[in-house]
Parts: structure tokens; sequence; C-alpha cells
């Protein structure tokens, strides 16, 4: 038989260990600005410090609810959003950290309506993806914010044997990373303090008050499933630590 | 009533059945794109065996014939799906997806199960003459043109250099047993691909996390090659439908009989008396209104004489 593989290009950013926060936004956080007033505005997008893109935004009727924009790739040269509407702001690949300023503007007036490297406006949403299964810690020391979200890495299914899946009638129940779970951050509390999600789910941090987010793994992390398991082809058992042995005689 | 009447045994229609064993070749080769998968085959199979039978009601049956498989390669090809993280909505808002890995990461194999399968021609069919004019030959096609070659140039069979009448087994019915692939080569490739796959996957984290998400490889292979339970069944049924190499087996056996090859041959003007030592000319008639026809024991032939 003969057989040929293309291999599988990881996307790294994705299982790096480092913190995450809306002051410097990388792969695997998202923020979500509202725009409650129509008008026009203008967005710009630094890499690094660089900026990397500017564009008009048009909030009136006719746009479209939500557009996100992913910073690690290719852009549109305008954005239409309807009133109440939304930008996104994520990267899907890649290591780069980015923030994100949003300036009103009025006549000849411009106002700045965010600027992600202060922080997250009242109102808007800030989301993580936590992949490495371990228990992270949520701060923000301007709210008193303190909490704990705990990620489980799911079940992996074993393989039907050919019977088990003849007798099965529906297909098997799958494991979804879609489903994310909601926190709201208000002053002085987070609610709930303590979420437990799968790897690869999001939480979504809703702020009613100006915040400024910063979501750490801590380092009891427990190992992967897979690390303790024998290599390919191989037989292995785990036996307890030896202990000292006797200190005593008799 | 007819002029001529010649009757003649199965061994004439047997040696035409040689002729065919001998160089029956059915070759083909083709490739598939499926979007996700991909499918193809190589395959090179031969005629073997057969008896020949005579039956009472006109027709000439040939049972037992195998099919030989020399060559039964088929190419798999799957392209992962993309496995992301995140996503889904929080009331209007929805959030993106991130994919683990990008680029089109895919594997293929190509198993060659010829040992493995066998299947059985049965032909029943009638012979009719047909009129060969040497300045207006009938169109054959490649297949047909380069077998008549072959077998002229060898010596097997006469060059088609005349007008004659021809003889041909004219198939009315071709059995060509289905691919059926027994639950061992199902396995065999499913195996493979899981393996394949697998191997693809980074280990610890990355891969529980994958496996999580995609629910096992052995699931995402199912749902790419869109197959239910069985893989065995789902190969037969790409062998039998998608591929349909039965129907260009049984098109290229229909054709080798019925235009190809004859199993007998009068010439016309056909030759009643040589050329003598002592100088008279060979003396031929015309043929006409040739009629063939098989009774239990023998194919009987008639033919009117004159112009």
């Amino acid at each position: 038989m003969r057989f040929q593989k293309k291999p599988i290009l990881l996307n790294r950013a994705i299982f790096i260990r480092r913190p995450l926060q809306a002051t410097a936004l990388t792969t695997l956080t998202t923020l979500i600005h509202r725009f409650p007033a129509e008008g026009t505005y203008e967005v710009f997008i630094r890499r690094e410090g660089s900026l990397i893109h500017r564009a008009p935004v048009q909030v009136a009727d006719g746009g479209v609810f939500q557009i996100n924009i992913d910073m690690a790739g290719a852009f549109d040269s305008t954005y239409a959003l309807a009133p109440t509407g939304a930008l996104g702001f994520f990267a899907g690949s890649g290591e780069a950290a980015y923030t994100v300023t949003i300036d009103r503007i009025t006549g000849k007036e411009r106002a700045t309506v965010l600027d992600s490297a202060a922080g997250i406006p009242a109102g808007d949403l800030f989301a993580v993806t936590l992949v490495r299964p371990g228990r992270y810690r949520v701060t923000d020391p301007a709210n008193k914010i303190d909490g704990i979200i705990h990620v489980d890495m799911p079940v992996v299914e074993k393989r039907e044997p050919r019977e088990a899946r003849a007798a099965r009638t529906a297909p098997r129940a799958r494991f979804r990373t879609d489903l994310p779970t909601a926190v709201t951050i208000g002053r002085g509390e987070m609610k709930p303090k303590e979420v437990k999600i799968l790897a690869g789910q999001t939480v979504v941090f809703e702020c009613a008050v100006a915040s400024s987010l910063r979501v750490e793994p801590l380092d009891d992390a427990p190992k992967a499933h897979s690390a303790d398991a024998a290599p390919r082809g191989k037989l292995r058992r785990t036996f307890g630590k030896a202990g000292s042995g006797d200190t005593t005689k008799g | 009533m007819a002029h001529m009447t010649v009757a003649a045994r199965e061994t004439v229609v047997q040696r035409a059945m040689k002729v065919l064993t001998d160089n029956f070749v059915f070759e083909k080769s083709d490739d598939q794109d499926h979007g996700a998968l991909t499918t193809g085959y190589t395959v090179k199979c031969h005629l073997e065996g057969g008896t020949i039978d005579f039956r009472a009601d006109n027709t000439v049956e040939i049972k037992e014939l195998d099919l030989k498989w020399d060559t039964l390669e088929v190419r798999l090809g799957l392209d992962i799906p993309a496995v992301c993280v995140g996503g889904g909505c929080l009331g209007p808002f929805c959030l993106p997806r991130t994919c683990i890995f990008d680029g089109d990461p895919d594997v293929s194999i190509a198993p060659d199960f010829a040992a493995l399968v066998a299947q059985e021609v049965s032909i029943i069919g009638r012979v009719i003459p047909r009129y060969f004019d040497v300045d207006n030959p009938p169109a054959l096609n490649a297949l047909c043109q380069l077998v008549r070659n072959q077998l002229v140039a060898n010596g097997t069979i006469e060059p088609f250099d005349r007008d004659e009448w021809q003889l041909f087994l004219d198939p009315e019915t071709i059995d060509l047993d289905l691919f059926d692939f027994p639950d061992i080569i199902g396995d065999l490739i499913e195996d493979s691909l899981t393996e394949l796959v697998e191997d693809l996957i980074p280990g610890g984290v990355v891969r529980d996390l994958i496996l999580a998400i995609i629910g096992g490889v052995g699931d995402v292979i199912r749902a790419v090659l869109d197959i239910g339970d069985d893989f065995d069944e789902w190969l037969s049924d790409i062998f039998n439908i998608s591929f349909g190499l039965g129907d260009f087996i049984l098109t290229a056996l229909a054709d080798f009989l019925g235009h190809c090859i004859p199993v007998f041959r009068l010439p016309d003007p056909f030759e009643i008396m040589p050329a003598t030592p002592q100088g008279l000319i060979p003396v031929a008639v015309p043929i006409r209104n040739v009629v063939a026809r098989v009774d239990a024991t023998e194919l009987v032939v008639q033919a009117d004489i004159g112009a």
C-alpha cells in the first residue's frame, strides 16, 4: 500500500501559555466594541505599536449589525454598520499583540471612543478562548476583580466498534467549542466569580464598567492527558513514586 | 431453400473464446475530485476459464468465465476539515473562530486489492452475420482496432483484407458479479487512514483537543467520506456506482464479442474450386443471404449462392 500525507501546519499561537488581556489583543482574545450612536468613525489598528490599518466606519441605517475584523488577516477599506452595531477585533493567527483606537468624527472634531491600550470601555465585550486546561485568574485591580476560570479537557471519544456503530440510531453527541459562557464585570464584582469551561471554549466578559481585564494561567495547571500516555507502539505501566525506604531499624 | 449449409460444433466458438481469454485485457485509470475527498483507481484485468453451451433457444452461453484482476488499486485522499476553537454567539453578538491548523492537510492511501477480489462473468448471445466490405469497413473503437491489429500481426487471426461474411457472438446479456469487498478490506482502509491522520496530529494537549473537537478520527473519516457504518460497503458502492467500472467492462466485452473479433468468417466470393497446376483458374461463387442459428448441438450457417 502506498501512503502520502501533507503535514499539518499548526497555528502555534493558540497553544502559547501567556496572559490574555484587552490592552494587548492577541490570538484567542476578542474585543467587541459597540456603536450606540449613528455617525462617522475612524478605526486605527496597530501591531506592536505600528499602525497597520486605518479605515472609516459609517454607522447608519443599511449597515450590518456586526463585522469581525481579523487583525492578522486582510482588511476591508471601509466598514458600514447599523445603528447599535458592533465591530469585533481578533487575531486569527500569529503571536503579535494589537491595539485598536476608534475616533468619532463630528465635523472637524475628533473624540476617541475606544483605546484598547487603555482598557475596555463600559458596554463593550471582551472574550477569551482558553485552550490549555488548568486554572486561570481573572484580575482587574481598578474594579477590584479577582475571579477564577477552570478549564477542563473534554473527553476524547473512543473509537466505536463496528457493532456499536451499527446499533446506534443517532449520531454521537459531539463536544462543541461554540458555546460561550457569559460573565458580567461590574464595579467590585465579577458574576459569577468562578467559571468552568472546557478547553477550546470562550468566556465573554460583558463590561458594565470600564475595565482592564487580565486573564493569566496559574502555575498549577495539570499535565495534559496524553503526556502520561505511552508513546505509539509502546506499553507503559506507571507506578507510584518510590519512597525513601526504611528510616529506622526493625 | 438455402444453397449452402455449414454445421459447426462448439469447438468453433471455443476457439473464439480462447482468442477472447488470451487477448481480452481491460485497463483503466481515473481520478475523481469530490472536494474534501478524492477517489481514484488503476485497474487491469483479464479473463480465464469459461465453458460454452449451445442452447436450444438459438443462443450461446459462456459461463464460469473468471475475471482476474492483475491490478485493482484504489486511491483515497482526504482533506482534513478545519478544526477550530471558540465561536458561537452570545445574544446578538457572534464570536470568531480560531482554527488550530491552517494550510490544507491531507492524507491519501493507495492499496491494491487484486489478490482479494474475484468476479465471474457469464454471457448469453446470438450468432449474427455481418457483411465486411473491405473498401468500406465499419468504424471500430480504438481498443478493438488495436486488438485486431495485434492478433493479425501475431498470426492469431487472418488479416481483414477481403470482402467476407463475419459471424459474431452478439451478446444479449452479460452478467458480471458486483464488486463485493470483504469486511477485512474495509477495516484495513479505515485503520490505515486513521493511523495516517493521527500521525499528522502533534501529541499532548494539541492532540487531545483536536480529537475531542472532531470526535475521533474514525468519525471524521466517515463524515468526509459520507459513509454509513461499513467501509467495505461504501468501497463496493464506489466501485459499482461512482467508478462504474462494471459498466466499462461489460461494454468492452460486448464490443469485443459483438463487433471486434468474429467467431467465424466466410470469404465472399467463396472459393469452391482452387486453381490447378494445369493452369485452371480458381472458381469462386458469391455468397448471399447468410443466416446462422444454434441448436443444442451445433451451429448451423446457411447461405445462398449467386449474384
